[in-house]
């Protein structure tokens, strides 16, 4: 039987969007209708606002890696413990520091990563100052390790499946702290997805204004949305007969009952205009090469053509061209991808290290456009995260089940006040009993620690949510938290 | 004397008083012949054409209008309670299904790398195969294994081609040949080394019975579970992701979980499961889901409990109770699957499929101009938790949906006359001149709604027909009924009702 190669990530699993009642929209106030309580899920009459201007918008790329990522890319530092414990052995590798020279195919990093899944890079973005890693991302509130539901609750930024998502959320405050010099209602394409439907673009019960809701965009920077003529060439985009039946159509799909496909229909027309301006693929790489030819060969901006390359290319490109593009979901597909019930070692590492090096050239990318006077590239966060973590030992299949700790890592936005890079923050110990198959990490009892919610309120104080606890429930994550020592 | 009025006077209320619903109520009836045959025949083709629809068929116009009475009224070629037509057609046996399916092969798997395309084989049978008992039986196993509840999970790199062939024809549509139940068709797929190519671990897998099977989300059960479990292991890749049980690590105490104390054996467990009074809801649940996305919790809710009131021990009598009811006939108007627009357009505008479509739409390479299932986010038979209750309509997905059927169903004309010729796919002449002949004598108005009818099951407006009617004037395609067609399908491709199925209005 040969594995295969799956270029491609298949979307979502089984998420249902809840359906929007709708509302008018009023241009100047929210789009919340006057219920009586708030659809939004918080008491929004307390939300408190800071003003900010247009520099200081951050530019958000959110890579959820569906199915649960393991921590141990970032934390190795309790595997002789885990090891020691575990039904099954690791590797005698993971076992073992690494040093260029008497141990080469040791993998533990200085700083405690996993050499080969990715954390030599870790390391060498912890040490320009261009990443923090948060090894205590940890659920205490409903630990269910269902994927459906925390999935739901972590790109919601709440335990309420039935809220809005974080980027639903981040439209209303927009709507009601706009940094941009036009109103919200003109952004061009402000939320993004490379990966189609997601839990965080949940409308909720909310009725959200059409320019705010997300488009999705192909990463290998195709233009699906231009017709051909197929066969009558009288049909061709731009063609007498093709304005016409668009004209036609747009009229019929004015008065239809199915609003949502009738929106995507608009959305459509709209982005057969724009895509190719935006996001045309010869001048990406011609860009590139030309940023290229300033930086030192081994360090280089490199998209590999893999399903994460490509994704975060188009990501960061369009980032980097559409200032009014402010939140980018960027899933990484499929939930087989993460979810390593079995055979672990094997997947594992090389899917982190692919994911790790996609990053890095989008990092160089961020910099390197920065270096030409591209002053909001550094206001680009990118988080990488999951449902939860996984237990550390290692089962009968070789893999590892649900489990809860897990890493947050956070890179670049460098323009974002208090942005906290170059840390390493948490401490973790092994819990469990030896043997059995329940074994996994927690925060040692004087380590700082959040729940995954934290994460939604950290996104909405970046865009000048004062008190962001009163949306989610959770304090933003302190990003003035002393680090580990680093090595 | 007085009672005796009392009585009488209230059935006569009872008998006048109209039928009413608190508001957010749902209708799980099933729909009567006699109120079907008292919709008007536009009605009705669109109601049967919905059915019809989702079993992956379709009647054209011309077989059920009477054409030559013209098409602004029209008026049905028999009245006949078509409906019924389908229940019959759903239990006939086809005596010639062997012959049909030879022919599939000989069309479009006549190579082994092309038969090894296992997702695609159901896709050319529904193409291919009449309605009935047999192809009932594979719609069945192909709308099970695109949900949760036996997705082959085509995905993960634990399974292959052989295991969704395995899960399809072996455990779902023998099984339901053989009138297998639904806790004999779950403990035997349960059990299966494909499950456990889905599910890898005693943890992972039991934890998933337990959510997909029974919706228990209770994490306490799962390490109690997975003891029970704990001898079943999956090999790994290079063993051949063989499903393998460990004698030498047999659980010995009985296990408290899924409301018993006995769970001592991995078997143990799933019988536990196959027989939990919370299976049949569950799964009743899940296809009502499924149907009815889109639909508020509290109205899925209600159908699903008027389905499980009918004691259903068998999946065909959950289906039955879905496609049938007036809520689904009249009221449902969520999203078509690809398969539903593409099958249910195709059979009333004479749509011929060449011999690679199904392996093209299946083919997972992204950026080619032909779109696959995958891009449209509706892989089949591929995703670890099923496809999206809900169709996928994020502007990206919907723009790949809209071309493939644009492109490949409205935009495609089939030229050859040769029926040995299966590589030109698309609409004939057929479509235009079908044996009845009415239709080559159609006005021109009446072949815009002819046109129209076939592609959304309506008639124009007459804004459409003064529109249409211009765009084909005053671009010089008056005298060419195919150029006319091409762009009136162009059109209807262009609508979000026709990705739609329709309600019907003003019935109650």
């Amino acid at each position: 039987m040969q594995r295969r190669d799956f270029i491609k990530g298949a979307g979502l699993f089984g998420l249902s969007l809840a359906g929007a009642r709708l509302f008018a929209f009023e241009k100047g106030s929210s789009f919340l209708p006057d219920l009586g309580f708030s659809p939004m899920g918080f008491d929004d009459t307390s939300v408190a606002f800071n003003s900010m201007s247009a520099a200081q918008v951050p530019r958000y790329i959110n890579v959820f890696l569906y199915g649960g990522p393991s921590e141990l890319a970032g934390n190795l530092t309790n595997i002789v413990d885990i090891n020691t414990n575990s039904q099954n052995a690791y590797n005698s590798s993971l076992l073992q520091a690494y040093d260029a020279v008497t141990n080469p195919n040791g993998q533990i990093t200085a700083n405690g990563f996993w050499r080969s899944a990715g954390g030599n890079i870790m390391e060498a973005l912890l040490a320009s100052g261009d990443m923090s890693i948060y090894r205590t991302m940890h659920r205490i509130k409903d630990d269910n390790k269902g994927h459906g539901a925390s999935v739901t609750q972590n790109l919601i930024g709440s335990m309420d499946t039935t809220n809005p998502g974080i980027a639903t959320t981040l439209a209303w405050i927009l709507s009601n702290n706009n940094p941009f010099a036009k109103p919200v209602e003109d952004l061009l394409f402000p939320f993004v997805s490379f990966e189609g439907e997601s839990s965080i673009f949940n409308p909720g019960n909310v009725s959200i204004p059409l320019n705010m809701k997300p488009i999705s965009l192909n990463a290998n920077l195709q233009n699906p949305y231009q017709r051909s003529n197929a066969g009558a060439g009288f049909l061709y985009s731009g063609t007498p007969e093709d304005l016409a039946l668009e004209a036609l159509a747009q009229s019929t799909n004015s008065t239809a009952d199915n609003t949502r496909l009738s929106q995507a229909f608009v959305k459509r027309a709209e982005l057969a205009n724009e895509i190719s301006a935006m996001l045309d693929p010869t001048v990406i790489n011609t860009s590139i090469t030309d940023y290229n030819l300033a930086l030192p060969v081994d360090a280089q901006i490199s998209y590999e053509n893999t399903n994460f390359g490509n994704r975060m290319k188009a990501a960061i490109s369009l980032a980097l061209s559409n200032q009014e593009t402010v939140f980018i979901s960027l899933g990484s597909g499929g939930l087989g991808g993460w979810d390593d019930h079995a055979e672990a070692q094997d997947d594992y590492p090389g899917r982190m290290a692919q994911l790790m090096r996609a990053i890095q050239s989008g990092i160089r990318h961020i910099e390197a456009a920065n270096s030409t006077g591209i002053t909001h590239a550094r206001n680009i966060i990118i988080n990488v995260y999951g449902d939860f973590g996984r237990n550390v030992n290692l089962n009968n299949s070789l893999g590892w089940d649900h489990g809860n700790n897990q890493n947050l890592y956070t890179f670049g936005g460098k323009n974002i006040a208090g942005r906290g890079l170059g840390k390493i923050v948490g401490r973790t110990e092994r819990i469990g009993t030896s043997g059995v198959n329940r074994q996994y990490t927690s925060p040692t009892a004087d380590s700082y620690r959040f729940e995954p919610y934290a994460l939604a309120s950290t996104i909405f104080k970046h865009f000048g949510v004062n008190n962001p606890q009163q949306i989610t429930g959770e304090a933003a994550i302190d990003e003035s938290i002393s680090s580990e020592t680093i090595v | 004397m007085r009672s005796l009025i009392i009585i009488l006077t209230s059935i006569l209320l009872q008998a006048c008083a109209p039928t009413t619903y608190p508001e957010n109520a749902v209708d799980a009836r099933p729909l009567s012949a006699d109120n079907y045959l008292q919709l008007s025949p536009e009605q009705q083709y669109r109601i049967t054409n919905k059915l019809l629809g989702t079993l992956y068929k379709g009647v054209s116009v011309d077989q059920f209008f009477d054409v030559n009475k013209g098409l602004s009224t029209p008026s049905l070629a028999n009245a006949t309670d078509h409906l019924q037509q389908i229940r019959t057609q759903l239990v006939t046996t086809d005596d010639n299904v062997t012959n049909h399916l030879t022919k599939v092969q000989n069309k479009y798997f006549n190579t082994e790398s092309r038969l090894r395309n296992t997702r695609a084989i159901p896709m050319a049978l529904f193409q291919e195969l009449p309605l009935s008992k047999e192809y009932y039986h594979r719609w069945m196993a192909y709308t099970l294994m695109n949900t949760i509840l036996f997705s082959s999970a085509y995905e993960l790199d634990s399974v292959d081609h052989t295991d969704v062939e395995t899960i399809f024809n072996i455990h779902l549509v023998e099984a339901l040949r053989d009138n297998k139940t639904i806790s004999q068709i779950v403990y035997e797929h349960m059990i299966s080394q494909e499950n456990w190519r889905r599910f890898r671990s005693p943890e992972d897998n039991t934890r998933e019975m337990m959510e997909i099977f029974l919706m228990r989300f209770r994490d306490d059960e799962v390490p109690l579970a997975s003891i029970a479990c704990k001898n079943w292991y999956l090999t790994d890749d290079a063993e051949g992701y063989q499903l393998r049980k460990n004698s030498l690590i047999i659980n010995t105490e009985p296990q408290t979980l899924l409301d018993r104390n006995d769970i001592v054996t991995c078997k143990d467990f799933f019988r536990a499961v196959s027989t939990h009074p919370s299976l049949i809801p569950t799964v009743t649940r899940r296809l009502v889901d499924y149907f009815f996305a889109g639909y508020p919790v509290s109205q899925r809710n209600s159908l699903a409990n008027r389905f499980i009131a009918s004691k259903p021990k068998r999946f065909r009598e959950i289906f039955e109770s879905i496609l049938f009811s007036r809520e689904y006939l009249l009221h449902n108007s969520r999203t078509k699957s690809y398969e539903e627009t593409l099958y249910g357009t195709g059979a009333r505008i004479d749509w011929y499929a060449w011999n690679y479509m199904f392996h093209d739409i299946n083919d997972n390479n992204p950026g080619s101009s032909r779109p696959d299932l995958g891009e449209m986010r509706q892989a089949t038979m591929t995703y670890k938790l099923g496809r999206n209750n809900a169709v996928p309509t994020d502007s990206l997905s919907l723009a790949y949906y809209h071309k493939s059927i644009r492109d490949r169903l409205f935009l495609d004309r089939r030229y050859s006359t040769d029926p040995l010729n299966t590589s030109d796919g698309g609409w004939g002449t057929s479509f235009l001149t079908p044996v009845s002949g009415a239709v080559e004598l159609l006005s021109d108005e009446d072949f815009i709604h002819y046109v129209m009818l076939a592609t959304l099951a309506r008639k124009a407006s007459s804004e459409e027909l003064a529109a249409l009617s211009a765009i084909i004037i005053n671009n010089g395609h008056s005298n060419s009924r195919i150029n006319q067609a091409w762009l009136i399908m162009d059109y209807a491709s262009r609508l979000s009702e026709f990705y739609t199925l329709p309600a019907i209005s003003g019935v109650n």
